[in-house]
């Protein structure tokens, strides 16, 4: 599928190249040949297939876009970057976003309770890129707290690793990093709240409660522990989509991820790009759920058991 | 993860992490003072390769501003369209436009220090024969046409071509670099060559720091270059997304230069720290070439086959108005000669002029058979309905589009939008599957090449591929074919103007397109900042060396080298990042104290 789909719209890539670069119609014919693009269809995708399932490291071809650059030297110096921005956030959130479904679903029918969900849903209800440009005028422009967009001072001299760049690095990533945990601590919190509602009402609650434990230990040991399930699938989903980026914020402020990289081979119909990330993209979500299903025996033991 | 304790522990990390960074951010270094200027340039994505012969999937124009900066043509052209000299002190063509000699400055050196001379234009030039690929940036025409390329001394270079061609002198001396043969020679595939390192140049700055996909790159002045030297420590130039706030970055003045587009020039122009400038066009490789909108027909496809169509639609467009609300005023409507404002000596005063006239684009309809409908909308002779589609890559083109869609509206013409990619766009340019196309192009200011860019002597069929893009109007008129032929083999003004002028007159009544309008290049610079804007190098634009070295920030004594940018920022910054410090410790201590209790439990 990651083959088809993106061959599916009958464009030739090339083409666009040679129109945006005027080339005359013998150095399109080249380049077609150059890419492979003159092979039948079966023959590109046998290519593909021995270059990229049966390699390994898979050689994931040059990039039609940004020729003469090859797709795992793009999709690499991207990737950091996005596992950092998309990683920091969804652990960040996903930490909040539990504290507070966890009191909410404690204290249920309370006004803390209402003026959490009802938070929450209005918050899920906005558009991410619009909280993005929100927090990028007040806090950037207007309040100029943090730069409108980048990922380092662009006169930084100073060496990678040193401390003023790594600095430098998650003071640029802070604004994104807040726009993506805003953004998503809702759904955790909704998520977990609800859980937890469920929870208190379990017989083994009013157990625990007639033992005369304290409510701390309830809330920590027995509600958080059980609640925690159904989050844990959703951070290794959101971990495992943490290479495909978050676009638009990433768009919003310039940032140097695999979303922007996406977005771009879409547009230019750039197969071998499409390929790569789309095969990076599905290698880390089956990786994350294969973990997410190893964390489960850990914390559920009755998975562990059965 | 999981276990809650952890969980508070990874969220601590985090948030020192932010405060590292913030107190990190706030440290001074300090620093020899230096002059640095940011440049924003907006790119579709990471730049990976500087190679100024070929640009590949990247951006020609990208490509030729960042690499403008290292290399020079021969020749340069001025803002009033003048041609003056830069590598070349001078240059002589014989009677039938068959030789021309570059003469080269004495001493000139490459950025390493070794020799710049004759062996380097003619070692280039060869390159460009060598494959069609290398001879980019302005029509694919030089190679072919050089027949030998021979050194006559060190410093001159004779051209001798495979047939008589005027304007040689603008395609070969503008819109094309000279590399140098040292390092060049040595590169085995020349397409893929990347450029990266530190690459040796001819131009008033070196690239000093730049890694392929990554986003700054840090030039600084070259010593060993000929002219006048640069006044700026260093120039940083950050590669921005097409989204980027210009605006804003110029106003926190985390940009000191850049280039907007017109939609974003009224939020510039209420900043009282920025200067907005505009210059003829874009700079590529010392000319520059005209940003121009063209509303593209099929014309091979009925009823676009018709002649009066095209002329009706032609009157039905407001031009004056897609200048002023797609292209806030920064631009002129365009004429049916085709050539842009910057070439007005060569447009006839006598060309057809299809001024704003919806009665008349209706009349012309009228009197082609079109029938008007009781919806309103004229229907095709037959009586079957007509319903053009305008098709646009979305963007300044999709303003544009809609401002098209409702001028024909209004003139009866039942004319829908489709915003499709660019890819989609060149794809229906290619096999004919479209009605109407907006295209947004940029062109040189040669005649040869705006006449001839969409002429060809054949075509193809509807869905089967043109040649390329010159077929694309699938439009094929033999004398205007002809009349460009012709021109090239006169060196007279008045002969090519005679012959240009014919040409232009049968695009005109022909209207094998409709040239919507002629851009501006519209540049945004920090007035606090930046300085020698000078009025003599106005018109003169990023990169060129008569504004790169002329322009000089000044350099406050306590200025350091690591945060240059930021000291707009900073300034305002320190009291906000203390409340931002306290808040951030205050939840800091009640995560400490969630994590104690339930370590005392």
């Amino acid at each position: 599928m990651i083959f088809l789909i993106p061959r599916l719209v009958a464009v030739n890539p090339v083409e666009l190249i040679a129109a945006t670069q005027q080339l005359p119609a013998s150095a399109t014919r080249q380049l077609t040949v150059q890419f492979g693009l003159d092979k039948p269809l079966y023959v590109q995708f046998l290519l593909y297939v021995e270059n990229t399932i049966l390699s390994f490291p898979p050689n994931l071809g040059y990039s039609y876009e940004y020729y003469p650059a090859k797709v795992w030297e793009l999709i690499s110096t991207a990737v950091p970057w996005t596992i950092f921005l998309v990683g920091c956030s969804v652990i960040t959130a996903a930490t909040i976003g539990t504290l507070i479904g966890l009191v909410a679903g404690w204290k249920r029918g309370s006004q803390l309770d209402r003026g959490v969900t009802y938070t929450a849903l209005t918050i899920q209800s906005l558009p991410y890129f619009w909280i993005a440009i929100v927090l990028q005028i007040l806090l950037a422009v207007v309040l100029r707290i943090f730069p409108v967009q980048g990922a380092f001072y662009v006169t930084d001299t100073s060496p990678p690793l040193s401390l003023t760049f790594l600095g430098d690095v998650i003071y640029h990533a802070l604004l994104p990093m807040i726009t993506l945990i805003i953004s998503t601590v809702p759904v955790y919190a909704i998520i977990m709240r609800n859980t937890v509602s469920e929870i208190v009402r379990e017989d083994y609650m009013l157990v625990a409660e007639s033992k005369g434990l304290k409510k701390t230990r309830l809330l920590f040991s027995y509600v958080m522990r059980n609640g925690l399930l159904p989050v844990i699938s959703i951070i290794a989903l959101n971990l495992g989509y943490v290479v495909g980026g978050a676009l638009l914020v990433e768009v919003v402020f310039s940032y140097p991820g695999v979303g922007t990289l996406i977005y771009n081979a879409i547009q230019g119909h750039d197969y071998p790009m499409i390929q790569g990330v789309f095969y990076i993209l599905s290698v880390a979500v089956i990786g994350a759920n294969y973990i997410a299903d190893i964390i489960y025996t850990y914390v559920d033991p009755r998975v562990r058991y059965s | 993860m999981i276990n809650p304790k952890v969980s508070s522990i990874l969220f601590i990390a985090l948030l020192g992490l932010g405060i590292f960074a913030v107190v990190e951010r706030g440290t001074t270094v300090s620093g020899q003072a230096t002059s640095t200027l940011t440049v924003g340039i907006v790119s579709s994505g990471p730049i990976v390769a500087l190679n100024p012969l070929f640009p590949g999937g990247q951006s020609a124009i990208v490509i030729s501003q960042l690499t403008g900066m290292i290399y020079q043509s021969m020749l340069l052209q001025a803002p009033d369209g003048s041609i003056k000299p830069q590598l070349a002190e001078s240059w002589s063509v014989n009677p039938d436009a068959t030789v021309f000699t570059f003469n080269l400055r004495p001493n000139l050196k490459w950025s390493d220090g070794s020799t710049l001379d004759s062996n380097d234009v003619v070692y280039t030039f060869n390159l460009l024969k060598s494959s069609s690929l290398l001879d980019a940036f302005n029509g694919f025409i030089v190679g072919p046409l050089i027949k030998t390329v021979t050194a006559v001394n060190s410093t001159a270079v004779r051209f001798t071509l495979t047939h008589s061609f005027s304007p040689f002198l603008n395609y070969a001396g503008l819109g094309k670099v000279i590399v140098p043969e040292h390092v060049f020679s040595k590169v085995a595939n020349i397409t893929a060559f990347t450029n990266t390192g530190s690459p040796v140049g001819d131009g008033p700055y070196m690239l000093v720091n730049w890694a392929p996909s990554s986003s700054v790159l840090r030039f600084s002045p070259n010593p060993n270059y000929y002219g006048t030297k640069p006044k700026l420590d260093n120039v940083v130039i950050q590669i921005l997304s097409p989204t980027a706030n210009i605006p804003a970055l110029l106003q926190t003045g985390e940009l000191d230069l850049a280039q907007p587009s017109p939609t974003q020039v009224a939020a510039l122009k209420s900043l009282a720290n920025v200067t907005v400038v505009t210059s003829p066009g874009i700079s590529i490789f010392g000319t520059y070439f005209d940003p121009a909108g063209l509303l593209m027909f099929d014309d091979a496809l009925y009823p676009y086959s018709m002649t009066a169509v095209r002329q009706a639609i032609a009157y039905a467009v407001n031009r004056a108005q897609i200048v002023t609300l797609a292209l806030n005023g920064y631009g002129v409507a365009g004429n049916q000669g085709q050539l842009p404002p910057s070439m007005t000596e060569w447009i006839p005063s006598t060309l057809p002029n299809y001024a704003f006239d919806t009665a008349k684009a209706k009349a012309l309809l009228t009197s082609a058979g079109f029938k008007l409908g009781s919806n309103g909308f004229f229907n095709l002779p037959n009586g079957s309905a007509w319903k053009p589609t305008v098709m646009d890559a979305g963007g300044v083109a999709s303003s544009i589009g809609s401002v098209v869609v409702q001028n024909l509206r209004d003139a009866g013409i039942d004319a829908s939008e489709s915003v499709v990619t660019l890819a989609s766009v060149v794809q229906g340019l290619n096999f004919g599957t479209f009605d109407i196309i907006v295209l947004q192009t940029s062109r040189p200011p040669i005649s040869d090449f705006v006449l001839g860019v969409f002429a060809s002597n054949v075509t193809a069929p509807i869905g089967r591929q043109v040649q390329d893009y010159h077929g694309w109007t699938r439009w094929v008129n033999l004398t205007s074919w002809n009349d460009l032929q012709q021109a090239r083999n006169v060196g007279s003004f008045s002969d090519q103007y005679r012959i240009y002028s014919h040409a232009q007159t049968i695009l005109a009544t022909e209207v094998p397109l409709i040239v919507l309008y002629y851009g501006q290049s519209i540049w945004a610079y920090s007035n606090i900042k930046v300085q020698g804007w000078a009025p003599a190098t106005q018109g003169y634009q990023f990169p060129q060396a008569p504004l790169m070295t002329s322009l000089f920030v000044p350099a406050p004594a306590t200025q350091v080298t690591q945060s240059s940018t930021a000291q707009p920022t900073q300034a305002g910054q320190s009291n906000t990042m203390l409340y931002m410090g306290v808040v951030v410790a205050i939840i800091l201590i009640g995560i400490v104290a969630v994590a104690y209790r339930m370590r005392k439990r």
